[in-house]
């Protein structure tokens, strides 16, 4: 009892902490930044969605995949059409792009994991040239690389988003539910079963699970949050084009959640503002940026192998082990029944 | 007693060598079945192949009546077939936690909108308390799985082995690489699990004491193919497996 009361202790304080950091992020964002830093923002968290995907992925199921950008492809072209060809509403469009690029991702997955480890990953990288292929190409569909416009902005009911600040509300409280989802996921028997399947495959089937199931499952939640992804991305733009979904792209996005730390979506958080800020931040070095981030990405995958994110966690368990704070659960001989250390 | 798991006429062919030749083995519940033989007999792609992880060229596996011969690893584990490794195999970069409440998982069963909405469940501990009691170990639940050592590491697979309620347990050489004390550990808690809740136990073993004193009946293995069966006495009086352990004697 004790311990469970503890545990919702630290719970509910986290809570705290989170929603007075968003709360404040949500009042001060739009007020004191420019109207070019928000639009930058705003393709931050586009982009941030997508990224937890790949937390899903690499993060918890250790599959390294390079599809997610063809994945907001789907998702984006779906909205598109959906939009300026059918006329529905926006939420039916993103509901649309959600559902086409899962089942996408459903009958891609059934297929590529099959192969498992750098096969998976090769053919992945594949996938993202033929797609990006198809997009230019089926003009029809897709306006190859002229691309679409004049896609409506996000509206709901009364809420039209038709200026900056209102767009990064709309994208800022999406990418909060997508968080949230990603963040609850690691801990259901879904989130153990990957965590499995990620350390030890032969264990996690003397466990009851299902390997290739629980692979395609993540498969899946990646490309519907991609597919969101891609939804948000072409009503934030009001444009989408066959550019924006070249392989040069999901590197990018898989640098986004390594940097900042793949297997929390705290951390893809914070490597998805860094890598889109850097420009912006070192526009004097303009010429020599790629040779700062290429050095920055070896330097990051020797000496903060789980990224920044990894990074902190691992100075915070030391504190509380310093400063005798955590709260364990202690199971076994030694005392009586299974007691709290404080 | 209930006939938990049969095989009969099992073959497996690695290339040229033959892994295993026309075996045939009953385990029952409630039995200590020993698996014994030199190195390299195949005792442990007899357990591969009753696990499901390397497929039977021929021959049949019956488990709890059902064929299971060509079924997969997970869903014979989900028939309450256990399994633990020579080497350990847990889930490293995750906490002890974790590692039982995956093995929870299979016990209990729930929905995944269930695990969304309540994710963290407690209800394991008494039941972990009270096997690592047996097993005369302790740990923290939130600790990572490295901070055991070796022999701990092996007494909590058959821990988790036993959170999924299983039926039979596959134990591949418990007490290879632990000291004597340990070793007793393993026998009390392999002990507990057969006599008192009627797990049927299929053991892997070097050590000859440890076989002795445990098992019920024992099959022998040498070059795939079973040379001798039945309970303790009669296996070692056996011809056979003198000759396989000790070689032929020569005549002068």
């Amino acid at each position: 009892m004790n311990v469970c009361m503890s545990y919702m202790k630290k719970q509910t304080r986290q809570f705290l902490v989170v929603a007075v950091i968003l709360a404040l992020a949500a009042v001060l964002v739009p007020t004191l930044s420019s109207h070019y830093v928000i639009t930058v923002v705003n393709g931050a968290l586009v982009f941030y969605v997508g990224c937890l995907g790949i937390c899903v992925m690499l993060g918890y199921g250790g599959m390294v995949s390079f599809a997610t950008i063809s994945f907001m492809g789907f998702g984006a072209y779906m909205s598109a059409n959906l939009s300026l060809k059918a006329g529905m509403p926006f939420l039916i469009c993103m509901l649309g792009a959600m559902v086409f690029a899962g089942f996408c991702a459903l009958v891609i997955g059934a297929i590529l994991l099959r192969l498992s480890g750098t096969f998976f990953t090769f053919s992945t990288v594949a996938l993202v040239l033929i797609v990006y292929d198809l997009f230019t190409n089926l003009r029809t569909l897709t306006g190859g690389p002229d691309g679409m416009g004049g896609i409506p902005p996000f509206n709901i009911g009364s809420f039209v988003a038709d200026t900056s600040p209102k767009n990064f509300y709309f994208l800022f409280v999406a990418s909060i539910l997508a968080a949230l989802f990603v963040h609850r996921l690691k801990y259901t028997n879904l989130g153990r079963r990957l965590a499995a399947v990620r350390d030890n495959e032969i264990a996690a089937a003397t466990m009851g699970v299902d390997v290739y199931r629980t692979k395609v499952t993540a498969f899946v939640i990646a490309g519907v949050l991609s597919g969101l992804s891609g939804s948000l991305m072409v009503h934030n733009y009001h444009f989408v084009g066959s550019s924006s979904f070249v392989f040069d792209q999901s590197t990018t996005m898989v640098i986004m959640a390594m940097l900042g730390g793949v297997s929390h979506p705290g951390g893809v958080f914070l490597g998805t503002m860094i890598i889109t800020m850097l420009p912006e931040w070192l526009k004097p070095l303009q010429e020599y940026i790629r040779l700062f981030y290429g050095l920055g990405v070896m330097l990051l995958m020797v000496f903060m192998p789980a990224g920044l994110w990894g990074l902190g966690e691992q100075i915070s368990t030391r504190l509380k082990e310093r400063f005798h704070l955590s709260r364990k659960t202690r199971i076994g001989a030694d005392d009586a029944s299974p007691k709290e250390v404080v | 007693m209930d006939k938990l798991l049969t095989l009969s006429q099992v073959n497996k062919r690695f290339g040229g060598v033959v892994a295993a030749k026309d075996v045939n083995m009953e385990v029952y519940a409630g039995e200590i079945h020993g698996l014994i033989g030199p190195n390299g007999a195949g005792k442990t792609t007899v357990l591969n192949l009753i696990s499901g992880i390397t497929p039977v060229d021929s021959g049949t596996i019956t488990f709890l009546g059902r064929d299971i011969t060509t079924m997969k690893p997970h869903d014979r584990a989900r028939m309450g077939l256990g399994r633990t490794f020579q080497t350990p195999r847990f889930l490293d970069r995750s906490d002890i936690e974790e590692n039982i409440l995956l093995a929870n998982d299979l016990n209990e069963r729930i929905s995944f909108f269930k695990s969304f909405v309540s994710p963290k469940s407690k209800t394991f501990i008494p039941h972990l308390d009270e096997l690592t009691r047996v097993a005369d170990f302790s740990f923290y639940l939130e600790d990572n799985i490295s901070s055991l050592t070796y022999g701990q590491r092996k007494m909590l697979e058959i821990v988790r082995s036993m959170i999924t309620s299983p039926k039979l347990i596959l134990v591949d050489e418990p007490a290879a690489g632990l000291n004597n004390v340990e070793r007793d550990r393993v026998m009390t808690l392999l002990r507990l699990a057969a006599n008192d809740r009627g797990i049927g136990i299929v053991l892997i073993e070097h050590s000859m004491d440890m076989i002795m004193d445990c098992c019920q009946n024992i099959t022998v293995l040498n070059f795939g193919e079973v040379i001798a069966c039945g309970s303790p006495q009669d296996v070692s009086n056996d011809e056979a497996v003198i000759e396989a352990y000790l070689g032929r004697r020569k005549d002068a």
